[in-house]
């Protein structure tokens, strides 16, 4: 696969979804997923309960320092978001949505199975997820 | 939560271990990213471990996964050597080439 947005999500942006994201607003965060017990699917997966059986350890905290277009134009970006003593299983994406508290409510935002690190074998450590200079994702 | 240093058999020294859960398939096979990003490049039909051995011939592996490949490890001759209180920490370094969205292009409103 490769680094991409969930179709639900970029759907949602036009109005065609049953929730809206605003990621100004809502609880955003991020989960490290264990393919060998639920592997995502950005075309057709739409909301966290569709992977959450994958999570590994726990939700990231809620992203802070969030951005949007400042980095540049239609650029979402945040600090780095680090998990903390990861005693999980092996990952092999790292998944964002927006959490309501509800799996079946949060939306799946994006996917990203490519980066330098992954997979990932925890280690009982921390592990830091670093954003790219140029932020999560263009719109 | 600690970590669990694991000591390779003598002359494994700087390599990546690879453990294969055999009875684990992956519910869509997974692409490993390529070897410069820290993965092999290969196409995975079961749950698998990369594991980087440093120049010691050691590992630190979460509680989670050793519980997996315990027989393994113990099969290709690893031996558990401490726990480890507070492990080294993992970057994942940025997360890129997600392609921008186009909403609207030039090309798109030609014709219109």
């Amino acid at each position: 696969m490769a680094n991409a947005l969930y179709t639900a999500f970029r759907n949602g942006v036009l109005g065609s979804h049953a929730t809206r994201v605003d990621l100004d607003a809502d609880t955003i965060k991020v989960a490290l997923i264990d393919h060998g017990t639920d592997t995502p699917a950005p075309t057709t997966d739409d909301f966290y309960n569709d992977i959450s059986a994958g999570l590994v350890g726990s939700l990231s905290s809620a992203l802070t320092t969030k951005t949007i277009g400042t980095v540049a134009a239609g650029v979402f970006d945040s600090d780095n978001v680090t998990f903390t003593a990861v005693s999980g299983n092996s990952v092999e994406s790292v998944n964002m949505l927006k959490d309501t508290g509800n799996t079946a409510t949060s939306d799946l935002i994006a996917y990203y199975d490519t980066a330098t690190g992954l997979p990932v074998t925890p280690n009982g450590g921390d592990i830091t997820v670093t954003v790219a200079a140029g932020g999560w994702f263009t719109f | 939560m600690p970590g669990i240093r694991l000591q390779a058999p003598p002359g494994v020294r700087n390599v990546r271990y690879t453990v294969v859960e055999a009875a684990n398939p992956y519910p869509v096979p997974y692409t490993c990213t390529s070897p410069m990003m820290g993965g092999c490049g290969s196409t995975h039909l079961f749950k698998t471990h990369h594991l980087n051995i440093d120049d010691t011939g050691a590992v630190i592996v979460s509680t989670g996964v050793y519980d997996r490949i315990k027989s393994r490890l113990e099969l290709d001759g690893y031996v558990l050597a401490n726990e480890v209180a507070k492990p080294p920490p993992i970057i994942v370094n940025g997360m890129p080439d997600v392609p921008a969205v186009v909403l609207f292009s030039p090309s798109n409103m030609e014709g219109h």
